[in-house]
């Protein structure tokens, strides 16, 4: 048994992600475990804009490290906030300079003690514009799907591969539904005449208002 | 014959052998598959979406419905990644609970894959035995968390309650019934010449391929790979357990149900080892010291207070196991992640507004900001749940690694090159979950 608690971190430029990759391949990270892309753009505290990603908040290693656990055997009486509520507070600033990034989680296994030998999560920044990125689908199999995944859901494309299309949505879905301007309330019914819905039709793409919960 | 065109066919989305909704767009010569896609998202639930707008505790019920025939593992990984970022630990009791909760549903979760696969081709028998024996194990998953599939039973830092009174008892009653259905079940399939014609060498897949596709669990498993994430990297309290790794060695149909039925006997023996280990958590709060929480509303009205400090107050129990007693010892300490248990609520200022402050809008269980990926060994194989934070009361992102995609994605591989009626038992092997492959 291999004690791997700590994986190995690495961050990587867009252009290069692709070669680092097959060197990872090469020295024996056989299993891509998970690729997934998160949408920076509305990074901190709630009230900022979507466009908040640009901004530079100073960044405060105490308000990213705080342990939340130190408050084993703290009185009820003492006057207690949990987490940073106060806008005074430092906000955690957005960990990539580009609005989305991708994680490729790779995992060394050995087949014939079942052991991992080590795990290294690759990250990598896709700036917003264009959002492109070598596909690695020639070297693990599984990439064709979660990279239609990532494609689908973030709207990041990706070139050396067959043609892409969504996994999860239909393909007449508008837009990418996980990115951060895209609104939770908005709705895009599949219904209707073959050649679709005119878009000044009453039912088609409705924004309702979000809900308010103060 | 050669200007004869190959046909196409759909199968699925809804079709009564498809066990889930998935379509299967086949490319046939005869009885013989060209070609093959699968299409997924049929239940698409924006799963992830809805997270990044739902306080920490509240995506909870949400997992539920990932896979909803193991459900309390997915509370488990959900859970566990947050503390991990949080940095909260949970006492042993807690991660003795989450244990036997996570074996229950893994028990659960392999005897839905084996009935219904088994009934797809024609065993209806055994369908009713395995699923008579996984209802018997939903009932007592009733008594611990108070519904049968729907669980939502972890907190961020902690278990919803205790064990309720005679829980080792009746569990073990379960578990002779849940072994007489695995045995009849094992006498009527594993030597039965119709069931080993259909399993035997169909749905080969190699080790490199397995490997290739990032296939986890079970399936891994059948092809001789003894990778579970369990025994690479222990959590909760899996090291202190005795347990094996079956394994297969071809990596077809019928090694992937041999295992399956021979992790079932495992998880049982892990329930029964944390049963014996189980810490004893009982407090020595008695209930005669304690007293209804109008009594403290009408003496602090006037003016009262003395009897705050000396009396407790006394609640009305929502589920067994939820006394102040019992909560104490399957939650962690932290104020600022676990809600006070109620008589604390009830009975004082400071835990009524520790309740508040971690209940109302905006305020809540903050985690610090940061990302982190932690893996459970879910009833498909690695359950993996990517979280960022931003130090808000709501995730950021919440990315749900489905064990049971990648099979899917092999599945076209799988099929190409075999017979139409060979795709039902190796779906079937499958375990396809739409709920947790669609999200």
């Amino acid at each position: 048994m291999t004690d791997i608690s700590e994986p190995q971190e690495m961050r990587v430029a867009a252009a290069e992600a692709f070669d680092i990759l097959k060197k990872l391949k090469s020295e024996g990270y056989n299993m891509l475990v998970d690729f997934t892309a998160v949408d920076y753009s509305a990074y901190g505290p709630s009230g900022t804009k979507a466009d908040s990603w640009k901004r530079a908040y100073p960044l405060e290693e105490e308000s990213l490290a705080r342990p939340i656990a130190s408050a084993d055997g703290e009185e009820y009486g003492t006057p207690h906030r949990p987490g940073s509520g106060s806008l005074d507070e430092a906000r955690p600033t957005s960990p990539v300079q580009e609005r989305f990034e991708v994680v490729y989680r790779l995992m060394k296994l050995d087949a014939k003690t079942g052991d991992d030998l080590g795990r290294v999560y690759v990250h990598c920044g896709v700036p917003e514009n264009p959002p492109v990125l070598r596909s690695v689908m020639s070297l693990w199999p599984i990439a064709d799907w979660l990279e239609r995944e990532v494609w689908d859901m973030f709207g990041i494309q990706f070139v050396d591969r067959p043609d892409i299309t969504r996994l999860l949505m239909y393909e007449e879905f508008k837009g990418h539904p996980l990115r951060k301007d895209y609104p939770i309330t908005k709705r895009q019914p599949l219904i209707g005449p073959p050649g679709g819905e005119r878009e000044n039709s009453p039912s088609f793409n409705i924004i309702r208002p979000t809900v308010k919960y103060d | 014959m050669s200007d004869q065109k190959n046909f196409l066919l759909n199968m699925g989305p809804q079709h009564p052998a498809m066990h889930g909704v998935v379509r299967l767009v086949l490319e046939l010569d005869g009885e013989k598959i060209v070609h093959s896609k699968a299409e997924i998202g049929y239940l698409h639930r924006a799963f992830e979406k809805q997270s990044e707008n739902e306080i920490w505790n509240n995506v909870v019920p949400y997992t539920d419905r990932l896979n909803y025939v193991s459900p309390l593992i997915n509370n488990v990984g959900y859970c566990m990644a947050v503390e991990k970022l949080a940095g909260i630990e949970i006492p042993e009791r807690g991660q003795y609970l989450r244990t036997i909760a996570c074996e229950i549903s893994r028990v659960t979760d392999h005897l839905t894959c084996v009935g219904a696969s088994a009934m797809e081709l024609g065993a209806f028998t055994v369908f009713l035995y395995l699923i008579k024996a996984r209802e018997f194990l939903y009932q007592m998953v009733d008594q611990l968390t108070g519904a049968r599939v729907t669980t939502s039973y972890t907190r961020v830092g902690g278990v919803k309650g205790d064990l309720p009174q005679n829980f080792a008892e009746n569990l073990r009653d379960v578990f002779k019934k849940v072994r007489e259905a695995v045995v009849d079940s094992d006498k009527l399939l594993t030597k039965n010449r119709i069931f080993r014609d259909r399993m035997e060498n169909v749905g080969i897949i190699s080790q490199e391929d397995a490997i290739a596709y990032g296939i986890t669990g079970p399936f891994l498993r059948s092809t001789g790979v003894p990778y579970d994430v369990r025994r690479a990297h222990p959590y909760l309290i899996y090291e202190r357990l005795d347990f094996e790794i079956p394994v297969g060695a071809k990596g077809d149909n019928y090694d992937r149900y041999l295992v399956r039925m021979a992790e079932i006997e495992q998880s049982l023996r892990l329930i029964e080892q944390c049963l014996n280990q189980i810490p004893d958590g009982k407090h020595s709060l008695d209930v005669s010291e304690m007293k209804d929480a109008f009594f403290y509303q009408d003496a602090g009205k006037k003016g009262d207070t003395a009897l705050l400090k000396k009396y407790k107050a006394k609640v009305d129990k929502t589920l067994e196991g939820y006394d102040r007693s019992e909560v104490g010892v399957a939650r962690a300490a932290s104020h600022s992640a676990v809600l006070p248990p109620k008589e604390e609520t009830y009975g004082s200022i400071e835990g009524l507004m520790n309740h508040f402050e971690l209940i109302m809008w905006n305020w809540g269980v903050k985690i610090p900001a940061g990302e982190t990926y932690c893996a459970v060994e879910g009833g498909n194989g690695e359950l993996g749940f990517h979280i960022v934070s931003s130090g808000e009361d709501r995730p950021y992102r919440v990315r749900c690694r489905p064990p049971c995609l990648n099979p899917m994605a092999a599945l076209s591989k799988i099929i190409d090159g075999g017979w139409v009626a060979d795709i039902i038992p190796t779906f079937g092997s499958v375990n396809m979950i739409a709920g947790e492959l669609d999200r």
